[in-house]
């Protein structure tokens, strides 16, 4: 005959850990409502080295679309045709390889629309999209193309990724001479290194004149 | 007689989210930040119990576990949808990984708990046993009943896994009022018996932090628990 359990209401003192068997055997998961008192389970998979793969933490699924899920799969477009890209390129066909750029380039706005994902993803996606518009319609070389792909790729392994770790993909475009801000801002930031580079050369003159006296 | 069943017919009864990492030891620095911003965040968010390392806090939205190597949010009253459960457990997940500056997951797991009364014990028994999931021929064993009450299943891959229980339970509440009450009833008894299922969908593999959307993560989890439990009731 079963025991009759009493159900106990929701209460802010501790409970007892989750069932344990006979010899000790723990059903170890998630645990219940309140924290176990001993909370140092065994920790399955914290010896496995590689991360999870981003497609079994969020399988696809048509019939749900969340923005994560929903930019995971157009990431996934998007490397697809950079890969052609990269292919075309690098068989010296650059009008093949412009065309699946431009392919690329038709799926960012559809980005940009998830940016909600957070603020690291929205400065990737913004810089590739100034990238493409500062392009003014001239072809990207292997080295850009390589490099978008891999920041693009990278972006969809961990699309929850900071500001600051953003940043660093946004140096890599720039670094492969692309254009990632819009023009009136570097035009800006050229202006206010020209300034100052005027003002250190003013103090040095001042220094070397004091030198002189 | 065989019963259809179908994880529409369950209500939502308990839901849990909870991540585990390596020994987070800014802990013993930090709890404070994490108990203000939730605070800030939750409605009648009180400390119930606080050591150096295990703090629990306690809101209207549910209850709130912080310790040394894992964190959790649990609440007896998840909506129906979990858009809000999804959305609570993201914010104080998010409140302890920055402050706690947690950066592997060593472990996400979601269990929730699903429940169906029924009228009787015998028939919540019935129910179980006519999903055929034991291939078992009815015979008493271990002396002690002819059929199982409680099942257990576990499937894991080196990515994710699941755990699923299906127990037929039975309940009482037995409650004696304070006569203070003046209640023209001084005690309540309540019985009731039902199917119950309850699922642990967890993350095998280490999860980095900049791959945990905890919102998405549970709300896609959720489908994915709905689905398999039709499959498995042969839906």
């Amino acid at each position: 005959m079963p025991d009759t359990n009493t159900i106990e209401f929701p209460k802010p003192a501790l409970e007892p850990p989750p069932a344990s068997g006979t010899g000790g055997y723990r059903l170890s998961g998630t645990q219940g409502g309140a924290p176990a008192r001993i909370a140092r389970h065994a920790v399955r998979g914290s010896t496995a080295l590689a991360p999870i793969e981003i497609d079994k933490l969020y399988p696809a699924d048509k019939n749900y679309v969340s923005d994560l899920i929903a930019a995971l799969s157009v990431l996934a477009d998007a490397i697809g045709l950079l890969e052609k890209a990269r292919a075309a390129a690098r068989n010296k066909d650059a009008f093949t390889a412009d065309r699946y750029w431009q392919r690329f380039q038709s799926l960012l706005p559809g980005l940009f629309t998830r940016r909600k994902i957070g603020d690291g993803y929205g400065a990737v996606i913004n810089a590739l999209h100034f990238a493409c518009v500062n392009q003014h319609g001239a072809p990207v070389s292997l080295e850009q193309l390589t490099t978008v792909w891999r920041v693009i790729k990278e972006l969809r392994n961990a699309p929850v990724i900071t500001f600051e770790q953003a940043l660093k993909y946004v140096q890599e475009l720039e670094d492969c001479h692309l254009q990632v801000y819009p023009t009136t801002i570097s035009e800006l930031i050229q202006e206010t290194e020209d300034d100052e580079s005027i003002r250190g050369d003013d103090r040095s003159d001042e220094r070397s004149l004091e030198a002189r006296l | 007689m065989p019963v259809h069943l179908s994880v529409a017919d369950f209500k939502a009864a308990n839901a849990v989210c909870e991540l585990r990492y390596e020994n987070a030891y800014l802990i013993y620095d930090r709890t404070g930040l994490v108990c203000r911003e939730a605070r800030g965040f939750y409605t009648n968010c009180n400390v119930v119990t606080a050591s150096p390392n295990q703090t629990i806090f306690q809101a209207d939205e549910g209850a709130f576990a912080l310790e040394l190597s894992q964190c959790r949010f649990s609440t007896n009253r998840p909506d129906p949808s979990l858009e809000k459960f999804a959305g609570h457990c993201k914010t104080f997940f998010d409140s302890v990984t920055i402050h706690l500056d947690v950066r592997v997951f060593t472990r996400v797991g979601f269990r929730i708990t699903f429940r169906k009364d029924y009228k009787d014990l015998d028939e919540a028994k019935a129910a179980l046993n006519s999903l055929k999931l034991v291939n078992l021929r009815p015979e008493e064993r271990f002396g002690a009943a002819p059929e199982p009450h409680e099942i257990f299943f576990r499937w894991e891959g080196n990515q994710v896994g699941a755990m699923l229980r299906l127990k037929a339970e039975s309940g009482k509440i037995d409650i004696t009022l304070p006569p203070e009450l003046e209640a023209e009833k001084s005690e309540i008894h309540k019985s009731f018996n039902g199917l119950i299922l309850d699922v642990d969908y967890y993350t095998v593999a280490p999860v980095e932090r900049s791959q945990l959307d905890a919102s998405a993560w549970i709300l896609r989890s959720a489908r994915t628990i709905r689905k398999n439990l039709d499959t498995i009731f042969g839906n």
